[in-house]
Formats: structure tokens, sequence, C-alpha cells
């Protein structure tokens, strides 16, 4: 069992002990090693002021490069990988064309955003050898910046000439480090202290015992969530017992329609198979949060998670999804209708651990049409996020299946409704009784969000754009 | 936009390389000690008791300090009325009471759980409606009329109310209120702050500190953003950091965490405006009033100037006959409002422009005929409610360019056959002009500084009073005195803005830093060129010795500063390079 952790940054190897190994990436750089081009404006996730690139092994003995938010990134998750930050650009000290483009086409005024902006580019790259200008817009949305109005940073990204944009790899190809983050991304890892631990198992027998011995330990994948709480100080629990190491668990695949997700797999992931599969819910994961945190945050986490504005709970929830759940005494399996019980509250008990989920493909002839409104498109949770699941023939509704987020203290169908619907009419008279009815069953609250009265014209509003839509598409 | 001749900000390649220093880039001292404060948790209430002594259990706290540790307690660039900590009373929530002082950045959150601050709460002001009931006015409120309203609106065919109301706005610079004091042979200090008016930083420190404010140096290289936001506001977290610096004598840093920088800063005032326009049935306006009303927050700050300039652009563009603009700027329990970009104008031009839109769709016409139709014009239709005679009116050409430019007929045609078709979505299009006032309405204000300093070898350091944020104002500079010099852009250093250089400035502002700061650094560069020009003559012409300043002041014409090279018009087969003459 390994007690330190072992990263690399710039191509420099690190050793972390002790309490250090719960700091956030970016603190670290800052304050320890000095490296202040990666800058903390939020301190969120939400921001994109803090990314860096992080080089992760793959089966090739190679490393993948991903955008990551340092400032929600517990150095403990970099145990095994090697951090890129934007000192890391340059070779032979000359600025690399990603830089150049930006510093010449007005892509940066104060600057302060500028290093993230330059990442998010430098992540674009790695993925794309030629990325269109939807692939920068749509890999710049983790990146807010006050001063440019974003027009200066699209032109750069647009500027740079493709051909000359060279890999990470070819700024880090360091063949010593590659292997030994290699050989040890897959140790069994614990730091413990007095009052802080993290724990990497290698097996889910270990796994489990370790989480009935710990109760209050909290489980961690990409602690995006578990980031903010503690950098905003919501909560002050550094016990970790993390699910990375376990083997096999970052698959996701389909079997007899059957759709399976596995605990390590992340929403990029998840969108990347949809996109192929399920295109309702591949296009849909597109507004969920940016590159940055998709990368990090799991599917499995965010149920884990049960915010009542997720944006994946409500198409699981008309999906009728089905939680499988492991734990010392036992496995069974979960509606995930049955899943939540109040405001943050789940049927998981303090021994149990979520091992993957699973639900049904829609039929090829059902409509799954899902919606979110929010104040920022991508980034922001979702003021109302809404699911429907409609079967018809020719104008009668065979199945209807529906439920909103962000109106109740959990993801919520609405059953009522439901049976309303079924064998009736697709008419607009039908669709107006159903909101009366749904409007009855949903109690949204007024927060910074939406006010109630707004939560609600937002309800009555997507159950008529359901119908207009559908309408317009037969 | 592509081409070679394009200029960059002259920061950029320190930007994109992340090398570009902000203040919390600085490396930590050893003995720096990191600085927050425990703010009011109540809008209004009066303070009972404060209670510090748990501090004494973390031994990483090295000093906490309240209002009685202050020589000096009241500040305020217009209306001096805001104290730095709490003594009495607290007046919206998060205003500072005790400031914190510890080795250990992480030790602090704690150390503010630990101090217990027993208020009185008592009920607040937080709207505007409710200041108004209270009377809760700054200045006694502001008037500008002209003509006859009265008679102009009996004579109106049409007379419409309405009501404009804006609400407050996040700064959200994304560098948050940061500051750094360092302690200089024992009775000195050296600021590095993220502001936009040093001069204050460095006034208001002295003044709370009982000492000279030759004492003081407030040096800013470059901020991560302002927007009006670090005009004012930046002052008290410095005015902490050097508190701490000066009675510990050891390095002092405050960085505001984004959640509390956000709460206990100013915001853009919100505004609730109403107005009463007649018009006749073309919609030419006859009579035009409007009654604005500010919320200021807990104390006055700018509050009365962006009441003042939010009531000269009532007008916006348009020729106002019989006019009246009435204004009060309130107190409330909100943070202290503050300057944000356009400081009040958008509520002046907001609430005119809104009135327009009613007597279009009242009309059934395009807002823009309306627009048109008011706009200022000739004689006798030049001249503002504020007396100022409208010259240089290029507003109807600029007006029929751009419908013309931008196809605004066709594309109104467009979105209107859009809109009749389309379920889900509208769209819309609007042409609106603008009429803003650069430059301070205080009009000491409006003055420059600059320190050109030209070295032996031709590269030549510029200092001024304008703080570089973002908006290029370096760059400006740095292109205005390459041109005097005729050198290369490259050979122009713009150097951290600093009070020991650049003294009683006015603040990084009013959209008029560059023009202002820009020209003093021109006049200084031409004075420099003009001695040099005086050493040329002699070079060129054999003349040695003592120059004779009176006798050669028109001979200097004769020489040419030109592609980085310096020659007399009569011989110019001899140049020199600039650093040959320099030497
Ligand atoms: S600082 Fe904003 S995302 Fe990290
Ligand atoms: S350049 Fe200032 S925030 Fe982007």
């Amino acid at each position: 069992m390994r007690e330190v952790i072992i990263f690399y940054v710039n191509g420099e190897r690190n050793e972390i002990k002790g309490n250090d190994a719960f700091l956030m990436l970016a603190e670290w750089l800052r304050k320890k090693r000095l490296l202040t081009g990666t800058k903390v404006v939020c301190a969120e996730g939400d921001c994109g002021a803090c990314t860096v690139m992080l080089g992760i092994p793959i089966a090739s003995g190679q490393l993948k490069y991903e955008p990551r938010n340092s400032c929600i990134l517990p150095l403990f998750n970099l145990d095994g990988k090697h951090v890129v930050t934007v000192e890391g650009l340059k070779k032979n000290n000359e600025l690399n064309p990603i830089q150049l483009s930006v510093a010449r086409h007005g892509g940066a005024q104060c600057g302060y955003c500028t290093p993230g902006i330059v990442m998010a580019i430098t992540a674009i790259f790695e993925q794309h050898a030629r990325p269109t200008e939807e692939q920068f817009r749509s890999g710049l949305t983790g990146n807010l910046c006050r001063c440019t109005g974003y027009d200066g940073i699209l032109r750069a990204a647009l500027a740079i000439d493709a051909g000359q944009v060279n890999k990470l790899d070819y700024y880090w190809n360091i063949p010593a480090m590659k292997s030994e983050l290699a050989k040890i991304s897959l140790d069994p890892l614990a730091i413990k202290n007095d009052n802080t631990f993290i724990y990497m198992p290698t097996s889910w027998e270990n796994l489990l015992q370790t989480k009935a011995d710990h109760n209050q330990a909290v489980m961690v994948a990409g602690a995006t969530d578990i980031g903010v709480s503690l950098n905003k100080g919501y909560s002050q629990n550094r016990k970790f017992i993390s699910l990375a190491r376990i083997p096999n668990i970052d698959t996701i695949g389909i079997n007899d329609d059957v759709v399976e997700v596995c605990a390590n797999v992340s929403l990029s992931q998840f969108e990347t198979f949809c996109v192929q599969h399920i295109p309702s819910i591949g296009k849909f994961m597109k507004f969920f949060a940016a590159a940055q945190i998709k990368n990090s945050a799991t599917l499995v986490g965010n149920i884990a998670n049960a915010s009542p504005s997720s944006d994946t709970l409500p198409f699981l929830s008309v999906l009728d999804a089905d939680i499988e759940i492991v734990g010392i005494n036992g496995n069974r399996r979960l509606n995930i209708n049955h899943y939540f019980l109040d405001y943050k509250k789940t049927a998981l008990k303090a021994d149990e651990i979520i091992s993957k989920v699973s639900f049904a493909k829609p039929k090829s002839d059902a409509h799954l049409i899902l919606y979110k409104v929010s104040r920022r498109m991508y980034m922001n949770i979702a003021t109302v996020s809404a699911a429907f699941l409609v079967e018809k023939q020719k104008n009668m509704i065979t199945n209807f299946k529906v439920a909103f987020g962000g109106v109740a203290a959990f993801v919520k169908r609405l059953p009522a409704v439901e049976k309303f619907m079924q064998g009736k009419e697709f008419s607009i008279a039908n669709i107006e009784h159903a909101t009366k009815c749904a409007l009855q069953t949903y109690t949204p609250l007024s927060d910074v969000r939406g006010s109630k009265q707004y939560r609600e014209m937002l309800i009555t509003n997507l159950f008529k754009k359901l119908y207009i839509e559908m309408e317009a598409n037969g | 936009m592509n081409n070679d001749t394009t200029i960059m900000q002259n920061s950029a390649y320190a930007h994109v390389s992340g090398e570009a220093i902000f203040v919390d880039d600085r490396p930590v001292l050893p003995n720096e000690l990191f600085v927050d404060f425990v703010g009011s948790t109540v809008a209004l209430g009066n303070i009972r008791k404060i209670d510090t002594s748990k501090l004494s259990a973390l031994s990483d706290v090295v000093a906490c300090y309240t209002a009685k540790d202050l020589s000096h307690n009241l500040f305020g660039g217009i209306i001096c009325d805001a104290p730095l900590l709490a003594e009495k009373q607290v007046t919206y929530i998060g205003m500072p009471i005790v400031v914190i002082a510890a080795s250990d950045r992480q030790v602090l959150r704690a150390a503010k759980e630990l101090v217990k601050i027993d208020i009185e709460e008592l009920p607040p002001i937080l709207s505007i409606e409710d200041a108004i009931k209270n009377n809760a006015l700054y200045i006694p409120p502001r008037k500008i009329e002209r003509g006859n309203v009265e008679t102009a609106f009996q004579q109106s065919q049409h007379v419409i109310e309405g009501v404009f109301q804006c609400n407050g706005q996040e700064h959200y610079y994304f560098e948050t209120q940061t500051a750094i004091a360092y302690p200089i042979d024992g009775d000195c200090l050296e600021i590095h702050a993220s502001t936009q008016h040093p001069s204050e930083v460095q006034h208001d420190i002295a003044a709370m500190l009982g000492i000279k404010q030759g004492q003081v140096v407030c040096v800013v290289k470059r901020i991560g953003g302002g927007f009006g936001g670090k005009e004012t506001q930046n002052a008290p977290f410095a005015q902490m950091v050097a508190l701490v610096a000066y009675k510990t004598k050891r390095p002092a840093r405050i960085v505001l965490d984004r959640d509390n920088d956000i709460l206990c800063t100013g915001k853009r005032h919100p505004f609730t405006n109403h107005y009463k326009v007649g018009f006749t049935s073309e919609g030419r306006i006859l009579a035009y009033e409007v009654d604005l009303k500010a919320n200021g927050g807990a104390y006055a700050d700018l509050s009365t100037a962006v009441l003042e300039r939010a009531m000269l652009h009532a007008d916006n563009a348009y020729f106002l006959e019989n006019v009246r603009i009435t204004g009060r700027a309130l107190r409330t329990n909100l943070a202290p409002n503050t300057a944000f970009r356009a400081f009040g104008a958008p509520k002046g031009v907001g609430t005119i422009e809104q009135a327009i839109e009613d007597i279009a769709i009242f009309l059934h016409q395009d807002p823009l005929v309306i627009r048109q139709l008011n706009l200022y014009g000739p004689s006798p239709r030049n001249i503002t409610p504020y007396s100022q005679t409208f010259c240089n009116n290029l507003l109807p050409e600029i007006i029929a360019r751009t419908i013309e430019l931008s196809q605004y007929q066709n594309r109104r045609s467009a979105i209107e056959h859009f809109n009749k078709n389309s379920r889900l979505h509208l769209r819309g299009i609007s042409l609106v002009p603008i009429k803003f006032g650069i430059s301070f309405t205080n009009r000491t204000l409006n003055q420059g500084s600059a320190l050109v300093n030209v070295h032996l070898d031709g590269s030549i350091q510029v200092s001024t009073g304008a703080v570089e944020m973002g908006q290029g104002v370096n760059t400006r500079i740095a292109q205005a005195v390459a041109g005097v010099f005729s050198v290369p852009l490259a050979n122009i250093m713009l150097m951290p803005t600093s009070t020991e250089k650049n003294h009683n400035t006015s603040p990084t502002a009013a959209s008029a830093s560059a023009d202002l700061n820009g020209n003093a650094a021109l006049l200084a560069a031409q004075r420099i060129r003009e001695r040099l020009a005086h050493c040329a003559v002699a070079i060129f012409t054999g003349e040695s010795g003592e120059i004779d300043l009176v006798n050669k002041v028109r001979e200097i014409d004769t020489i040419i500063f030109e592609g980085g090279r310096v020659f007399h018009r009569h011989h110019p087969e001899n140049t020199l390079t600039f650093s040959e003459l320099l030497n």
C-alpha cells in the first residue's frame, strides 16, 4: 500500500504526503510551486481560469491529455498523472502557435482569464486535429472572460494554423516519466492523517470493507462537487474513499438494448456513447457542463449526489433506470424512482456504494425529449429541467412518462399526468390539462435562479413546447 | 486585423505565457501575514459587543484590529461618510468590523469563526421605495429644467407615463479585490494593490494611520479587470493590509475570496425612474419629465456623481424642448453602490429609450422613425437641457448610413416574416443612437500625469497616472511616445503606475485616461525631443560649446526624427541613430 502521492508537473516529479494531499492543485501550484500562470477566479469550476491539462496513462503506455479545473482538483486525484500548466507550453522558450494567435488577435485584454483560455484551446487541439468553429465554441464553454466579449478569443482560435500545432506529447515526451506513471497508476493508495484520509483500494472486497469501517467517509470520483464544498467551506469532511482504482468499472456498454454504465464512467464517456447509441441523450449531454468538468465528473456520482436540479436525473427517471447497489451485507437493485427520498436524501445506506446504473434504450419509435432551462446554458444547473418519453400510434398516446427537475425537493415523476395521458389524443387540450395537473403536484421554490412563478411558467411552457415540437415533427 | 501591422496589447505575450504578474502572483515572503476580516451578518444593527478573546487560542493568529486601532475612520471622495471598520453601527451585510492577520492562510477561516459579534438587529431599508418613505437622501434632490413642461403636456396630442427599472449588477472583475503592504524602513509602506485609483489608496492609508502621505507609495502594475469596481472600493482592503503591515512590521496580503467580494462590495446602482412623455401624432416629443431614483447603498461613495451622470444623459440623443429632470440618490442598507461602466448613463438613456418604444408601440411605428424624428439637429434643436450647445452633430448621417450598411429595412422585414411563422422563438432588431459624455463631470479631475525617462541606449520608460486593466491604455500611450521620437514601439516600456512618480492623480475612469495621461506623456516626450534637437543642431552644424537655448529655439525645427534616425533637414546625408544622438 503506497502512502505517498506521486505525480509530475511540467515534467518534474513531485511527492506529496500528509494533509497536503487534500490541497487543491491550483492553490498548490500558485503558492508552493510559484507557478502563478494558473489563476483562481471562482474556485468552483465555473470560469476555467485555472484550467490545466492532465496527462493520464493509457494502455499504450502513452499519456492522454484532458483539460481539468485545477481549483477543484485535490492533489490526491493526481496520483500517477502528469499536469501541464500554462508554463509548460513553451519549447526552447518560444511561444507556441496557440499562444501567438491569442496574443495577436486580441484574445487577451486584462489577461486574467487568458492562461485558462490558452489551456482550453490546447485541449481542443488534443482532441481534434483540425477543430471546427463549432468545436472551438463548445470547447470554450467552460471559460469565462469578463473583458473581451469572446470575439477576440474566437477570432484567435480560428486563426491558428492547425498544421503548426503540436500535441502536448511533443513538449513532454519523457519516456522515464511515462513508464513510471504507467507503473504506479494502479497501485493501491492510502493517505491517513489525524482527521483526514483518502483510500484508493484496488478490489471490491477491500472497497466494501473500507466503506463499512468508515461510515462517515464520502465516496469520491472526480471530486467536482467535493472540491467546491471544501473551497467554499460548506464541508470540512476530508475523509474520502475513491473508486478510481477498482478494475473494470470505467466501462459503458449496451446488451440486448440495455445500457449499463459503471461507476467510474465520466460524463464525457457517457456523452460520446450516447451520441452514437441514443442521440436524444447525446445531444442533450452537450449542455451538461464544459469539458473540464465532464472529464472528471461521473454519471453515477451525479446520481449519488441526488441534486434536485440535476440534468441527468429526469431522463434516468422516465427511463426507469435501475441502480445497482453493493454493500458488505449484500447487493440490491433499485428503481431510480424509489431511490430519492427527500432533498439530497437517498435510499443508499452508509455502508453501500452504487456500482452501476442501467436502463433500457428507448424504443426506436419512442420520443425521448429533454429540456433544460438555465441561466448559463452549459455551466449553470437548471432552473427547470424536464424529460418526456412519449409513444404514439397515429395521434393516440400509448405511453407517456414525464419527470421534472428543479421544481421539488428531488426529481419526481408525475404519475397522475402519466395516467391521464395514457390512451388520450395528443391534443393541446389534453396537454393543457396535463399542465394543470403538473402544477398541482410540484411545489417550486423561489431562489436565485428564479421565482416560484417563473418556474411555474416554465413548466407550462415546456409542456407547450413539447406539443409544438412534436406536432411539427409529426 | 490579421496582418502584421496590427498592434498588440503591450502585455499580450506575457498574458498568453502566464508570465504577466498580478498582485497575488507575487511570492509570499517567509514572514508575510494573510489578512481577512469579519463582517456584519445583518443589514442594519447596533454593535453591542465585539469579542475577539477566543482568537488567542490560535497560535497562528498574529493580530486583530477594530475601529479603536485606527487614527482616522471616515472616508469618501465626495462625501466623507464611510467608516473603514464599523464601530457602533453596522449598515450593510458584510460591512467589515474586525481585521484579522494570521501567518497561515487556512487558519484565517477558522479564526473568523471564533470572533463573536453581538449585534442588535434593526429593520433595514433595502428598496428605493422604502428609502423614499424615510426620506433617506444623500443630497437635496437635483433638478434640470427647461421650457414650460406643464403647458407642453397640455398641448401634446398624446401623453404616456411609465416606469423604467434597472437592478444592480456585479462587476465580477476576474481578479478579486487584492492588496499587499510591505513595510519599508520602519515607518514607510509600499502598497501593491489592484486599484483603479492608486492616489486614493495612498491618501486613505496615510489618513487612517495618521502618517504623512509621503510615507506611503502605492504601485499598480496592472489589474485583472476593474469596470469601476476598483475605483473607490479597493481602498478599504488596501487599508486593512496597510494597518497590519504598519503595526506588525511584517508584509501583509489580502485576497478576497469570490463569495466575500460579491457579498461586501458595491455594485451598479439599481434605479427606478418614473417618466411622462407628451408627443404629437407623428411622434415628436413635446414634453418630457423624468424622476430618477438611485439606490446608493449604505454610504455615499460615488452615488451623487452617478446620479448626476444619469441625469445628464436623460436626453440621450434627443432634443427636448420642454423638459424636467429630477434625481435623488438614496441611502439604503446595501453595500455602497459604486462606479460601473458608463457610470449611471445607461439609466438616463434607458429611460428615454423606453419612452420612445412606448410612443412607437402607441403609434404603430418603427421606433427608429421616432428616434430619427427627435434627434438633435441644427439650431435651435441643438441645445441640451443643461445648456450645452451640441456641436459637430453627425448623428443623423451616422444613423442614415448605419441603416444602409446594416440593411436594416430588409432585416426588419425578414424578422417580421419569421415572427409571424414561428411558434417557439421570436426575433428582434433595434438601432439606437448614443450620446455619451467622455471625461469627468468634476472638471479638476480631467488631468493626467506622466514621467518619461529616455535611456542612453534609446529605450524609453513611461509611467503615467493611468492604470492598465485590459483597456489597452498602456499600448496607446506607448504608440504616442514612439511616434514623438520615431522609434520602434518595442523601445517603449510602460512602467507600473506608482504614486512616487505619478501622484495626486485622478482615478483611471470616465473613458478619458488614455487621452488625459497620453497627452501628458506626449507633452513630456515632446519636451525631451526639443532638448535633444538642440543638441542635434549643435552636432550637425558643427557648433560646439554651450547651447544657447534662447537663440536656437527656431533652429530645432530643422531637426527631423524619422524611422529611428535623426538628421538635419539641410544635411539629410548626415544621420545619427537615436541612441548615437543620446550618447
Ligand atoms: S477558478 Fe474558476 S474554474 Fe477554477
Ligand atoms: S481578458 Fe480580462 S477576463 Fe478575459
